[in-house]
């Protein structure tokens, strides 16, 4: 039979085995979430270039149909939902892939690039709101980094409110801290300090958390041309 | 990264050096072999039979010893009747009077007191005695495998494979596979050196052993945890034989099945704190190795751990579901979640990957206990009950554990009263 010094020898030795077998699945673990991290990037660049090119073509349009003829702006309106879906899975990927951004100094570039060019979609809308007579409404949700759980109610009311009025509502949802040039332009512009803020058509209103009814209310006192305010 | 990632991250390689290092030993205890005992020098055993309120199940424990295929007229049984024992309970008790069983009128309540009086007082000869719970059944060889586990003088105690007695309800089925994980775990204490518990199902003791130490202790909740803890601290060895069965009648409602572990949780903090000085002392600790008590601890205080984390993302996500609900329908809610779902692969990340091995390792060191007891495996069935047992059972044990803690340090006197009550 072991004796007690035996045991103690054996149980150590089986511990250190142990601390071993984890330390190389731990290593593992990090080597396959590094390879898993940097292979998540180019398809996010790919996805983001392309819904740049998007937003390029339909800025381009809004120039060559100048004029406010029914055609033209049903051609933007649907160009900009259509937009404003693929910015919006985009955004999903872009969120899901972002555990491992320690891995990748160019995670934090798709980041800003996506912010970038939520912005000038955001713009963009707004200039065919101007040009096509307040027939959408262009919605701007701005929503700090951390600690803001109504934001995250209000950013999922507001794309159910952009599906529901056949996105006659278009949202854009920025995180307000994000540092970049144009968003602090936009802080300053509207005075952003609580959240969720929203800017509909340009008019800067914060009134808090509101459920869906309250927010479609608050939206057709901007924009009561609205076909879902009727 | 956030902290709760770094967190997740190194609470899941702690669960995986835990998983590790138990199916190391799993995989040494796997080779169980069987010694002959030489039937001329069979020694004489005793069985003792504490009893209160059983009635009927008594009688099943008894019977249970007299179909043993040890040799009759080296068992005798005694049947241990509290001062409180009911009338039915002695009847059933009095009737195996004819068919050699004793029966010991004690005129003491208590499970560890009635015991001791026939230690101190009955017991003369017999150099192995075997503790048998009223509510549980010996398998027929249970006697000659448990003695094929003295090995030698310093063996105090070699414990059996308790397993769930014929379960039938839903609480007692789930009970089965906490059993089935139990009898792997405790082979494997046993062979780390660390088994903190003679379970009264049908431990085998060394008669000289118990007397040497004290007897039970009469003030404690588990008894039967302080005993071994006891033995251990003394220099003897507390054994188990996996292939030595007894079966237990288990509770049959959820909150008697919660008094059970709360008694049994509470007990071991009791006894960790009783005996703490002399666990963490090298000098003093006899045969208990205190780093793998502190793996013990931590195992513990890890499935304390998970609940609160568990509760706090059950009710992040009952709110959140609750909240868009309301607002925005359960069609439009799915189709988000399915959207989200699409983008799954963009979330895989280390921890991803420590997940996935840890459900591996995990899983394998559950099946591989379940084919270790049964000898074979059912695939549909075991993962059903194992994907139940995981799912709902884990976070039960984790409470009544937690429970079990606030139980033994907070309300340490009210125990106390408890136990002087009870006796």
């Amino acid at each position: 039979m072991e004796n007690k010094k035996q045991k103690l020898k054996r149980n150590k030795s089986r511990i250190l085995i142990a601390i071993l077998a984890v330390a190389l699945a731990v290593s593992l673990a990090f080597a396959l979430g590094f390879v898993a991290a940097n292979l998540k990037i180019p398809s996010l660049l790919n996805s983001l270039n392309q819904d740049q090119q998007t937003l390029e073509a339909l800025s381009t349009a809004t120039y060559v149909g100048s004029s406010n003829s029914t055609l033209s702006c049903s051609i933007l309106e649907s160009g900009l939902g259509y937009l404003n879906q693929q910015l919006q899975t985009l955004s999903t990927e872009i969120t899901a892939a972002q555990t491992d951004v320690a891995y990748s100094s160019d995670y934090q570039d798709i980041l800003n690039q996506f912010e970038y060019t939520r912005v000038d979609y955001w713009l963009l809308a707004q200039r065919i709101e101007d040009q096509c007579g307040h027939k959408i409404a262009n919605v701007l949700m701005l929503y700090p980094q951390n600690g803001c759980t109504n934001c995250v109610y209000e950013g999922t009311e507001l794309t159910y409110l952009e599906e529901k009025s056949n996105y006659s509502i278009i949202a854009t949802v920025i995180n307000a801290n994000t540092g970049i040039t144009p968003i602090e332009a936009i802080d300053s512009v509207y005075n952003v300090s609580s959240f969720p803020m929203l800017i509909i058509n340009g008019n800067a209103t914060y009134v808090g958390y509101e459920d869906t009814s309250q927010l479609l209310s608050t939206i057709c006192q901007y924009s009561p041309r609205l076909e879902i305010c009727a | 990264m956030t902290y709760t990632q770094i967190l997740l991250e190194v609470l899941s390689a702690f669960v995986l050096l835990l998983v590790f290092f138990w199916l190391m030993v799993y995989f040494e205890i796997s080779d169980t072999r069987r010694e002959r005992l030489k039937k001329n020098k069979l020694p004489l055993i005793a069985v003792i039979i504490p009893t209160l309120f059983e009635g009927k199940d008594l009688a099943l424990s008894i019977k249970s010893v007299l179909k043993s295929d040890f040799p009759k007229n080296k068992i005798r049984i005694y049947v241990a009747l509290n001062k409180a024992t009911d009338g039915i309970t002695r009847d059933f008790a009095y009737s195996f009077k004819d068919r050699g069983v004793r029966v010991v009128e004690t005129h003491l309540n208590g499970k560890a007191a009635v015991m001791n009086y026939v230690l101190k007082h009955v017991i003369k000869k017999e150099r192995f005695f075997l503790t048998l719970d009223a509510d549980s059944v010996a398998d027929k060889n249970l006697i000659k495998r448990l003695l094929s586990g003295f090995k030698d003088e310093k063996t105090g105690v070699v414990t059996p494979s308790v397993a769930v007695y014929k379960p039938k309800k839903a609480v007692e089925l789930i009970q089965k596979y906490d059993y089935l994980f139990s009898i792997v775990l405790r082979k494997a204490f046993s062979h780390v050196g660390n088994l903190l518990v003679a379970p009264g199902p049908g431990s085998m003791f060394r008669t000289s052993a118990v007397r040497e130490v004290g007897y039970f202790d009469e003030n404690n909740v588990t008894e039967d945890m302080e005993i071994a803890i006891r033995l251990l601290l003394h220099g003897y060895n507390v054994e188990n034989r996996i292939d030595a069965f007894s079966y237990t009648i288990v509770p049959t409602s959820v909150s008697s099945l919660l008094k059970q572990r709360v008694r049994w949780y509470s007990g071991f903090f009791f006894n960790m704190f009783k005996y703490r000085k002399r666990i963490t002392n090298d000098k003093r600790n006899g045969l208990i190795d205190k780093n793998i008590m502190l793996l013990i601890f931590a195992s513990v205080f890890l499935s304390m751990l998970a609940l609160p984390l568990v509760a706090y993302y059950i009710y992040i996500g009952i709110t959140y579901a609750y909240t868009l609900i309301a607002n925005v329908g359960i069609v439009f809610l799915s189709s988000q979640i399915y959207s989200e779902m699409l983008s799954i692969m963009f979330s895989v990340d280390t921890l991803s990957f420590l997940s996935i091995m840890l459900l591996i390792f995990g899983a394998y060191s559950m099946f591989y206990a379940i084919k270790l007891v049964n000898k074979r495996l059912n695939a549909v069935k075991d993962t059903l009950g194992v994907a139940i047992y995981v799912a709902l059972f884990s976070y039960f044990l984790g409470l009544t554990w937690m429970y079990g803690f606030i139980n033994a340090t907070v309300f340490r006197r009210s125990m106390m009263w408890k136990i002087k009550n009870r006796n």
